[in-house]
């Protein structure tokens, strides 16, 4: 195979890029591979910035102005393990599992920034069922409504905050679900 | 039973080990950052009572810090069972599969890190495995998962996947002709992270290095392999064209370097570890090109050596604490009873 850029050399390195969820194949020889301007976020691993270093900057940046008594981010605590937005991006990391739903939407577009996406694709996981409700048809289908609603408020939220992808896969879902899976 | 790092597999004149590391955490506990000690204890006693009843672990060891002086918890974490985040953890458990080769880590800087090695270049059973425990892991202790983030964990830089793959290789002529450096820079751009084993910043004795994916959303992890060793494969093939390079025009002096670097490692009473390193490294670059011809014993790992020497190995091995010049006479010695001979 040839390599894309030149052409004329034979391309030796294949990989799958992920700029912004959008994913591409590409095949290039090595002398192109150093040519190559670096990808808005590969340059971010280039440079030994940690994480939290970074998300830091990126708030602060455009948060330098705000009163803090007055910003409503400042309010945003999660409910399970208290953390708060301030504290969330001056450690850069999550509390528990139910900071990802609180501050997860808050930082979507510094998520494929650093990933290249903001969505799973690879291994799934689906906890054991539990011997003596495994079988109970009628826990199922209670189970399934609560799911419908929970959705429901989820997509609520999205479509507020104008984030349209999760929007559209939260319907999928809910839709799923309606069909019975 | 021969433990990984005493074997060579795949590719071993540049790969030393595969070695996959998957981060996942336990629904109903909060993260480390905001685990007390009392619900760290909790959630430790609790999921270790769960994994060692599980069939597929009965040939594992158990371990908690609570029974582990210092010595031995250094010595994991020189011979890479346990991470050094772990090690500097107050309280602490896992299990470790007979050949080292799988450990479970529990309370790390997430709940739970699973980890398996395979000798040479062999990412695709180096997965396997850790996918394996992870499967059996995931059923007796709910993981916190999300349907659009993946596998939950402390740092955003880990989610997803949760998936950090690595090679160790080792790059003696890329890095003592001075190209590492380029190469590194590159990196980035590909989502990969290179860094040296040993030593810090620019200084890397032994000329060991680990390459990892640095990004774990959005792509599968057999993408992300294939990335990886993709990219590492056009290095590994650098790597092997300094080094015909090197014997092409300076054979003489290549192995010299190598002979006398044998001759040093055999016969020296004392070695500093960043001596004794070099000289391995160079002894292990000429053993790979063939220099001591087909008497050397074949497929002998140098790298266990280069474990070996580490300092709380060799106390662990002496019994006791060593002094500085004490530790030196000890590695010395450690060298010459497991160098392989000239015949
Ligand atoms: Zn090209
Ligand atoms: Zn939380």
């Amino acid at each position: 195979m040839l390599c894309e850029r030149c052409n004329e050399r034979e391309a030796t390195i294949h990989y799958t890029e992920l700029v912004n969820g959008v994913r591409s194949e590409h095949h290039i020889c090595s002398e192109c591979a150093s040519k190559l301007m670096p990808a808005e976020y590969g340059s971010m691993f280039g440079a030994d910035m940690p994480f939290a270093k970074f998300l830091t900057g990126l708030f602060a940046a455009g948060r330098a102005d705000a009163d803090t008594a007055d910003d409503p981010m400042a309010h945003i605590v999660c409910p399970k393990c208290g953390m708060n937005f301030e504290e969330f991006t001056r450690v850069g990391k999550f509390g528990c599992a139910e900071c990802y739903n609180v501050f997860g939407p808050l930082i979507d577009d510094n998520i494929r920034r650093i990933h290249g996406s903001n969505i799973h694709t690879g291994k799934k996981y689906a906890e054991a069922p539990l011997a003596d409700t495994a079988d109970e048809t009628g826990e199922e289908e209670i189970n399934a409504e609560e799911e419908i609603d929970l959705l429901q408020a989820k997509l609520k939220e999205a479509v507020e905050l104008e984030n349209y992808e999760d929007a559209a896969m939260l319907r999928d879902r809910i839709r799923e679900l309606r069909n019975g899976n | 039973m021969a433990r990984w790092f005493e074997n060579n597999g795949p590719d071993s004149d540049v790969v030393i080990s595969s070695r996959v590391r998957l981060a996942r955490n336990i629904r109903d506990y909060n993260f480390s950052l905001k685990l007390d000690e009392k619900s760290a204890s909790d959630m430790i006693d609790k999921t270790m009572t769960e994994l060692s009843g599980c069939a597929e672990f009965a040939d594992y060891t158990g371990y908690n810090f609570k029974d582990l002086n210092e010595y031995q918890k250094h010595a994991m974490e020189e011979r890479h069972t346990i991470s050094r985040f772990l090690m500097e953890q107050k309280y602490a458990a896992g299990l470790v599969s007979p050949e080292e080769d799988v450990s479970v880590m529990i309370n790390e800087e997430d709940h739970i890190r699973i980890q398996s090695f395979v000798s040479g270049r062999d990412m695709k059973s180096a997965y396997h495995k850790a996918s394996s425990a992870d499967d059996i892991i995931g059923r007796h202790v709910p993981y916190a998962y999300h349907e659009k983030y993946g596998y939950l964990t402390t740092c955003l830089s880990s989610v997803g996947t949760g998936m950090r793959a690595s090679y160790m290789l080792h790059l003696p002529a890329l890095s003592g002709t001075g190209q590492l450096a380029g190469i590194m820079s590159e990196l980035g751009r590909f989502g990969l992270k290179m860094t040296s084993v040993f030593g810090e910043g620019s200084s890397s004795p032994g000329d060991i290095y680990r390459i990892s994916n640095q990004t774990t959303l959005g792509l599968t992890e057999q993408e992300l392999i294939d990335n990886l060793d993709n990219i590492a494969g056009q290095i590994i093939e650098q790597e092997r064209l300094g080094r015909q390079q090197y014997m092409k025009l300076q054979q003489v002096a290549a192995e010299d370097a190598a002979y006398r670097s044998y001759g040093v490692l055999r016969y020296a009473r004392k070695l500093s570890l960043k001596d004794a390193l070099v000289l391995l490294s160079e002894f292990r670059m000429g053993l790979a090109l063939g220099m001591f011809g087909d008497n050397m014993e074949k497929g002998y790992s140098v790298y266990q050596l280069m474990i070996g020497i580490q300092p709380y190995n060799l106390q662990l091995a002496c019994n006791s604490k060593l002094e500085l010049t004490e530790l030196e006479v000890a590695r010395a010695t450690f060298i010459r009873n497991n160098l392989p001979q000239i015949v």
